[in-house]
């Protein structure tokens, strides 16, 4: 079967907008040359960025979306004009949507007059699947439009459903990734993770979409990374955290193989860890039970993004596109390993080879 | 060469009945599920008529435990359906536990129910930070297909598919794809969603919903009414299935799935049209096959005219057979493709067409479909098709095939 490619991507983040604006961010903290950790976008307007026609009652999150798919569009060169409309589809992972806008609408619920005085713009954007569907409508992508929850996992195997779906003919072009925002109910379910987990490192926001295609479709020097093999797992009975490595580690294992690649190619781990010290324990674990060694090198993606929940997968995989761009130590086409753990139990790897802009295509 | 999926376990849990056999009867004799909801009037909904769920999943459940905190009475839902498919499949906790087994849930609500016990605290408190912690563990994502998984033992992905009211044929869909290209042996997949607050006061803030009745297609009709329920069922490979033994509902076809790209809430006629004509193709077969349409059917006027409509384009002015099984347990949204999935298994396994209730005439929007009014049709159909619709301009088309 054939495997994914990345043909574009667009990231919206506090250190950069888009694919080459966020590798130079990513560059600039690597090498610590970024004053300040602030990973959420504050005063942003979607306005701003496009403009305020056919913005309508986009919330903050399906903004990010939106906003990431156009950069993402852009940078894969494509042109979404009526004949390959049916062929394009929005594949998101999402955490909780936007808990803002479903508490908006609840909330007004409660306090109004009658128990429906709710703002009926805002009541479409409480479904889970609202941002996917915002993309499609900004730029007419008539394909398969799908939301996929799963936890830490989220993002991952948001991947895995769209690369299923490229390979089912429901759609030739998918954008997929995930979008999360920053807002007081998310604050609030961070600092409960801090009290349980000792998860340390701050919120992040924004989004982080990727084009992917088919590669037998596509002339090679339009790709950016293949996506080799994305194995998610939910963890079947209450477990322990060293049963949930070892699940990591199966799922790290079974990508591998399915790549056809071997632990020894492996360049980094790029891990979901985000400061508790069990869990990042037991993803380390799960890493090295998986490759059989420790990995050549750690990459904890998310201390430079801050920390987003199911949409944190999209981020590490950014992440990894930009770091390899700037770290000299990466050859020319890299292989890496993407993890993700949830406390509830679902597991995660993607195995991706990265290709550096060589042939002269940013 | 890829597999044959089949349908060899269903698990209802409907404000009609739980498990097959009451499913089955209510569903085919147009036994209404739909009643007065007094909290509801109490409240202030000046529409309260649903198709709520009366049911306790800790008489299903052998793992999880329905009285701790762990789990939303939504996670529960979607465990006890999924519990109740397998039960239906005769599958032993051995090959579950053992095989290459996964979960895929589809929701419109997941975990909303505890988001809004959240905000109700921090109306009443003064701020979201105002908030027990047990309910902050119960807003994961993913939720619904982990505990499914978790409670019969599944060893590969459990994910959550919340793609509205079209969700469970995502779900259907998707584990379909699973098993037919070898990545998995079983998969439970379908839908489950308790009503929630939200959902009641922006359907009635749209005019969505009827006073009492949901009609669909029919000329007086005048809007939805909120249902709920689980609708899981156990998606298996053809020669397994048949070398064990087990009963074989229905075979899944093949499936389509597009997007309006228009309106967050009004449906597109064509593109309806353009996702059922994607499933003929997908599943190898012509308009002129299909038996039975297990329609979306909602019983909002602007729905109905679309989806007659589509059904027009793409079967000119003969269609087939249709039915919504909305009449009778209203719209449970995530669940609510998952019902049709279940209901039309059973009418290829058992050769009938069940009913759409509360028909009286259809209007100029609806006239051409043949609407199987009221009671149900002693026909064999081959080849059933599933319609499911969702904000957003989603829309999932399924193709079931009787098993020969």
């Amino acid at each position: 079967m054939s495997i994914a490619v990345i043909t574009g991507w667009g990231v919206v983040h506090r250190l950069g907008m888009g694919a080459a604006a966020f590798t130079r961010g990513v560059w600039s903290v690597v090498h610590g040359r970024a004053g300040g950790r602030q990973t959420t976008l504050g005063e942003y307007q979607i306005t701003e960025h496009l403009g305020r026609r056919g913005i309508g009652s986009l919330d903050r999150v399906a903004g990010f979306a939106v906003h990431a798919g156009g950069l993402t569009l852009e940078d894969a060169g494509l042109e979404v004009d009526e004949e390959i409309r049916d062929d394009v589809g929005v594949v998101l992972a999402s955490h909780a949507g936007s808990m803002q806008s479903t508490a908006d609408v609840v909330g007004a619920s409660y306090t109004g007059r009658r128990p429906f005085d709710v703002p009926p713009q805002l009541f479409p954007n409480g479904a889970l699947s609202a941002s996917a569907a915002w993309v499609a409508m900004r730029y007419g992508l008539q394909g398969v439009n799908a939301t996929v929850s799963s936890g830490q996992v989220s993002a991952l195997a948001a991947m895995a459903y769209a690369q299923n779906m490229l390979r089912n003919g429901q759609a030739s072009i998918v954008l997929t990734g995930a979008a999360y925002e920053h807002t007081v109910y998310s604050s609030v379910l961070a600092e409960h993770a801090r009290h349980q987990y000792g998860v340390t490192l701050p919120q992040g926001e924004g989004a982080a979409l990727f084009a992917v295609e088919l590669a037998d479709r596509v002339p090679g020097q339009r790709v950016c990374a293949e996506i080799l093999a994305v194995d998610v797992r939910g963890a079947s009975l209450p477990c322990s955290q060293s049963e949930i490595a070892t699940a990591l580690g199966d799922c790290i294992g079974a990508a591998l193989r399915s790549a056809g690649v071997s632990p020894g190619e492996v360049w980094a781990a790029v891990t979901g860890e985000n400061g508790s010290p069990v869990w990042d324990r037991t993803e380390r674990q799960g890493v090295c039970l998986g490759l059989g060694r420790e990995p050549a090198r750690w990459v904890p993606a998310k201390q430079w993004v801050g920390e987003m929940w199911g949409a944190a997968g999209a981020f590490q995989l950014a992440v990894i596109l930009g770091l390899v761009r700037v770290d000299p130590s990466g050859d020319e086409e890299t292989v890496c390993v993407l993890t993700s753990v949830d406390p509830a139990g679902p597991v995660g790897a993607l195995v991706v080879r990265v290709l550096l802009p060589t042939r002269g295509v940013a | 060469m890829t597999r044959r999926v089949v349908i060899t376990g269903l698990g209802p849990v409907a404000s009609i009945g739980v498990g097959v056999e009451e499913f089955r009867s209510a569903v085919r004799n147009g036994t209404s599920g739909i009643g007065p909801d007094t909290r509801l009037r109490d409240q202030g909904f000046p529409t309260y008529h649903t198709g709520a769920l009366r049911f306790d999943p800790s008489c299903l459940l052998r793992r999880l435990s329905a009285s701790g905190t762990e789990w939303s009475d939504n996670d529960l839902l979607a465990a006890a359906a999924a519990r109740l498919a397998v039960m239906d499949a005769g599958l032993d906790e051995e090959t579950l536990r053992c095989g290459r087994t996964a979960a895929i849930v589809g929701t419109t609500h997941a975990e909303t129910e505890t988001l809004e016990a959240w905000v109700l605290q921090a109306t009443l408190r003064g701020g979201p930070e105002h908030v027990s912690p047990a309910l902050l563990d119960r807003m994961l994502s993913g939720n619904l297909a982990v505990a499914a998984s978790r409670e019969l033992g599944l060893t590969g992905e459990a994910v959550v598919i919340p793609t509205v009211c079209a969700a469970a044929s995502y779900a259907v869909g998707y584990g379909y794809d699973r098993i037919r290209h070898g990545e998995v042996d079983i998969v439970v997949a379908g839908g489950a969603d308790l009503a929630v607050r939200m959902g009641h006061a922006g359907f009635t803030r749209l005019g969505a919903l009827a006073k009492t009745t949901c009609a669909p297609f029919d000329q007086s009709r005048s809007g939805t009414l909120i249902g709920e329920g689980g609708a899981v069922v156990v998606l298996e490979e053809l020669t397994a299935a048949t070398a064990r033994g087990a009963h074989v509902y229905a075979e899944v076809l093949g499936y389509g799935v597009n997007c309006d790209a228009r309106s967050m809430v009004s449906p597109t006629a064509d593109r309806i049209a353009a996702c059922i004509r994607k499933a003929h193709r997908q599943a190898g077969i012509e308009p002129a096959d299909v038996g039975y349409i297990s329609a979306h059917g909602t019983g909002t006027r602007a729905n109905d005219a679309a989806e007659a409509n589509a059904i027009m384009q793409v079967f000119g002015v003969s269609p087939p057979p249709t039915s919504s099984t909305k009449s009778v347990l209203g719209h449970t949204m995530g669940a609510a493709a998952g019902f049709n999935v279940i209901a039309a298994a059973l009418a290829l396994d058992e050769g009938y067409v069940p009913p759409t209730v509360h028909f009286t005439a259809p209007d100029a929007e609806t006239r051409w479909l043949d609407v199987v009014a009221n009671k149900a049709r002693e026909v064999q159909p081959g080849i059933a098709e599933i319609h499911g619709f969702g904000f957003g301009g989603l829309n999932a088309v399924l193709m079931l095939g009787r098993m020969r």
